[in-house]
């Protein structure tokens, strides 16, 4: 007994090490491949501005243009990208201090209402000055980012670079595919585009002068110098205010994965592990019917092939299992709801969900047959897709194990002491030939929770693989390496929970 | 001169346990059929150790598992003979009624230890099993005959060991524990094909004296051993069946056997002996030269004449007959003389 308990020590000691690589890896990756958060999220702000283009009146207020410096830089800090990549991923995992910031709760400001009370004077200031800068922006037709006031490119700049803007104003009517391009060119000249509109940085002559532009200015100094007063006011403190009014203790502690800190998804803006628990449920619902569903199929056809070797029954049901090579699960399940979704043919389930919208409202008037019999419409697509997609593997698996047993010196063994047919195969040859196929259940749990993308998908199903799709798509990293972590730590103990029902069969397993 | 006195009386024969006749059993392989065992004849009695010997590949456990009708079908099928044991034919039982003389009346144990026991039960569940299914005892029964079987082979606390698993054995024990299993049950015969082939050679030693002595203790038990090793047969066997290519070529007592091998496969298979009574600086081992023919393709004459030193013509072209040469011995070849053997 010893032995097997050093063996499953030395499984679990592997767990961290094999963690820690996989998790570093994908971070690394994650970090060095193009189109981050930041990326991401200037590219949705230029998409929406070109709708707003494509729409026509746009209002010019204070619309920001793209990011600028310091907005990227605060993004940055937020999702740790400005951490070099060991270091981010040591606070990542949370066994390095970072920056963490806290929301400052009302009870904490009751303390010390003084202090508070001036804060709020300096708000308001910041505030007033941001107010009547806006105001003045309005007025001249101006914009500002970060420190500078834009202004919209006069006849003058045109005429010093005419092919450039021509270039310019061919992109601009391109649309949206043409975007990017445009973008260059215009920081190419230090300029941006609002709406329509190329915008400049106004010249200190323009500045300097008495116009509008120099107010604004002088306004926009104005806003900044109050906003640095705040923050004077609170560094005592360690408190940083925001622009939208919120405080924040700022500290640096360990907060990552391991104090359970797996961050925001940045399209969920919700915490990531909350994000994933609310997929779980779905996926393992699916996977663990679809799992029961192929042993229930396979393991009682693979028997009966593996008896009947070379008869009628085994080449007939070969057939089945060739196409089970060839079809894909979602296939399958395209299959069914073309013909069973109440297209051309039969309508006799739904084309996918989890369950009817209306579910929830059943189960409340005491509907349950209802309940029921809409879950299992919603189930059995799916399910069938499970089910298609192991069954040859599954099917010939379990042949392949139960006709080596069969010819096994054992077998021999047990037919010359006069036990039954029966007794030997279900008894003898059964248990060992089960040994491969329970091996995989831990691997099994892994794909469980990953969810099949591909059936998620077609059969529209809520569940992990569309999520963990959905996030790699839009870069939202703290999901993908939530869904990653999740999935190493089950498929890891998946793998050891293998070896033990492995040990619990095979003895040899046991006592080594 | 069937009146004449028998001058060396097989004390044991008088009783006949098993009589096999004309047994074929063949095998078909991608279209082909192998003759493995093409018209075997002889007989077992009771109380006799009676050894079958050959090269690899001759029929050896395709006859001895005929006997049990453990031949896997397909590809192997019984095609004609019979084995009339206590007066029933084995080869024409119901599957039901082999069922019961297997491990009850017949027992066998195998060549591999390693293998022959299930991997995934215990000794205790293994040896239990069988008497229970046959005697219908109680658990506890069972369990008490199967420590007295273990203890009897020499097992030491064979108790605790009734929970070990079989990997947990040597070689050695695990070959004991399969002759505790087959004795359990007080079988007519038992077969042992090759039964210390895998082990190593003090061990062997011990596992025959084992078998003879627990075969001692139950009065009139016969056993079949089959064995490509002559000095086995010398030590162990009161009879010897010689085979080759599917077919009985010479049946002796060992005394005959050894005194008098009249067959040239015989003859060959005891210059391959080594002898410690010849000095061994003169004694040239030889093996018989040549392969075995294929089993797709028999010779059509005499199955050993594509390897025999004395081969006639006669012999490539006319099969000869299993002639009796004197009381017990029975030779297949044209230049052996039923004369001697004075049969009617
Ligand atoms: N399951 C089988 N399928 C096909 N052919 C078989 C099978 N079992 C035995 N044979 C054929 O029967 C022939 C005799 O085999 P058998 O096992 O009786 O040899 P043997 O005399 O016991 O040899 P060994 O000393 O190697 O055990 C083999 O050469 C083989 O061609
Ligand atoms: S019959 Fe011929 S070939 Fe066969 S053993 Fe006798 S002498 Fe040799
Ligand atoms: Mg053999």
């Amino acid at each position: 007994m010893s032995g097997m308990w050093t063996y499953f020590t030395r499984r679990l000691l592997l767990v961290p090490v094999t963690f820690i690589v996989i998790t570093f890896i994908v971070y690394a990756v994650l970090r060095i491949t193009p189109g981050g958060p930041i990326q991401q999220l200037e590219n949705q702000m230029r998409a929406a501005a070109a709708g707003e283009a494509g729409g026509g009146g746009g209002g010019l207020g204070g619309e920001s243009v793209g990011l600028d410096e310091k907005a990227r830089d605060e993004l940055k800090a937020y999702y740790n990208l400005d951490q070099p990549i060991p270091l981010a991923y040591l606070q990542w995992l949370g066994v390095y201090p970072k920056k963490t910031r806290t929301p400052v709760t009302l009870e904490y400001r009751r303390d010390d209402a003084d202090f508070w009370q001036q804060s709020q004077q300096l708000w308001n200031d910041y505030r007033e000055a941001e107010h009547r800068l806006q105001q003045s922006l309005i007025d001249g037709d101006l914009l500002v980012s970060g420190d500078t006031i834009l202004i919209e490119v006069t006849a003058a700049d045109r005429s010093r670079f005419p092919e450039k803007l021509n270039q310019a104003d061919q992109l601009l009517a391109g649309g949206v595919s043409s975007r990017s391009q445009l973008n260059r060119l215009l920081s190419g000249l230090g300029w941006s585009l609002s709406g329509s509109r190329f915008m400049r940085p106004i010249t200190t002559q323009e500045s300097g002068e008495a116009g509008i532009a120099a107010v604004c200015q002088r306004q926009l100094l104005v806003q900044e110098d109050s906003y640095r007063s705040l923050q004077q006011h609170l560094l005592p403190l360690n408190i940083e205010p925001n622009r939208n009014g919120s405080y924040y203790h700022v500290k640096n502690a360990l907060s990552g994965i391991l104090q359970g800190d797996f961050g925001r998804s940045f399209t969920y803006n919700k915490d990531a592990l909350t994000v994933i628990i609310s997929k779980f449920p779905i996926s393992i619902y699916f996977g663990l019917i679809g799992y029961l569903a192929t042993w229930l199929v396979c393991i009682p056809l693979g028997i009966s092939k593996a008896i009947r070797h070379r008869g009628a029954f085994d080449t007939a049901t070969s057939v089945l299992v060739f196409l089970g090579y060839a079809t894909p699960g979602f296939v399958a399940c395209l299959l069914l709801l073309v013909l069973f979704g109440g297209g051309s043919y039969w309508n006799l389930v739904p084309l996918g969900g989890f369950r009817s919208p209306d579910w929830n409202q059943w189960w409340q008037q005491g509907q349950y047959l209802t309940c029921a019999i809409d879950q299992i419409k919603h189930t059995l697509v799916p399910m069938f897709g499970y089910l298609v997609g192991s069954f040859a593997s599954m099917t010939v698996l379990m042949k392949n194990s139960l006709l080596d047993n069969l010819g096994a010196d054992y077998v021999r063994t047990a037919f010359a002491k006069g036990l039954t047919e029966r007794r030997v195969i279900y008894v003898h040859a059964l248990r060992n030939s089960l040994i491969p196929i329970t091996a995989g259940i831990g691997h099994f749990l892994g794909l469980l929770f990953a969810g099949s993308f591909l059936i998620e998908k077609v059969c529209n199903i809520p569940g992990m693989g569309l999520l963990g799709y959905e996030s790699i798509i839009r870069r939202d990293y703290p999901i993908i390496l939530a869904t990653l972590v999740i999935g190493v730590l089950i498929r890891l103990t998946g793998n050891i929970f293998s070896d033990l029902i492995w040990a619990l069969i095979d003895p040899r397993i046991r006592f080594k | 001169m069937a009146m004449e006195p028998k001058t060396n009386p097989p004390s044991k024969s008088a009783e006949l346990l098993l009589q096999i006749k004309d047994l074929h059993t063949s095998f078909s392989v991608e279209g082909q059929t192998a003759r493995a065992v093409d018209g075997v004849d002889f007989d077992i009695h009771a109380g006799e150790v009676l050894g079958l010997v050959g090269e690899s590949g001759c029929g050896k456990s395709v006859t001895a598992l005929s006997l049990l009708k453990l031949i896997p079908d397909p590809p192997g099928c019984i095609e004609k003979g019979s084995a009339i044991f206590k007066g029933r034919d084995l080869l024409s039982l119901t599957y039901d009624e082999m069922r019961s003389i297997r491990g009850r009346e017949i027992a066998m144990i195998f060549q591999e230890p390693m293998t022959a026991l299930n991997p995934v039960f215990t000794i205790g569940f293994q040896m239990r099993e069988a008497i229970q299914h046959h005697t219908g005892v109680s658990k506890q029964e069972a369990i008490g005959r199967s420590v007295e079987m273990l203890e009897k082979v020499g097992l030491s606390d064979a108790r605790a060991r009734m929970s070990s698993y079989p990997h947990q054995f040597s070689g050695g024990m695990r070959q004991r524990v399969m002759i505790a299993m087959a004795l359990s049950l007080e079988p007519a015969l038992l077969i042992a094909d090759e039964p210390t082939t895998a082990l190593d050679v003090t061990i062997q030693a011990q596992i025959l004296e084992l078998m003879l002595e627990m075969k001692e203790q139950q009065q009139g038990a016969s056993i079949l051993l089959i064995t490509h090793d002559l000095a086995v047969v010398a030590e162990t066997c009161d009879r010897v069946v010689v085979m080759y290519g599917g077919k009985i070529q010479e049946v002796a007592s060992v005394r005959q056997l050894f005194r008098q091998p009249k067959h040239p496969y015989t003859q060959g298979l005891l210059r391959s002996l080594p002898r410690p009574d010849l000095d061994r600086k003169q004694e040239q081992l030889e093996t018989i030269p040549g392969m075995v023919p294929n089993i797709f393709d028999w010779p059509k004459g005499c199955r050993f004449c594509t390897r025999c030193p004395l081969v006639e013509d006669r012999c490539r072209t006319h099969e000869p007959a299993l002639k009796k040469v004197g009381e017990g011995h029975e030779v297949r070849c044209h230049l052996v003389n039923d004369e001697d053997g004075g049969d009617s």
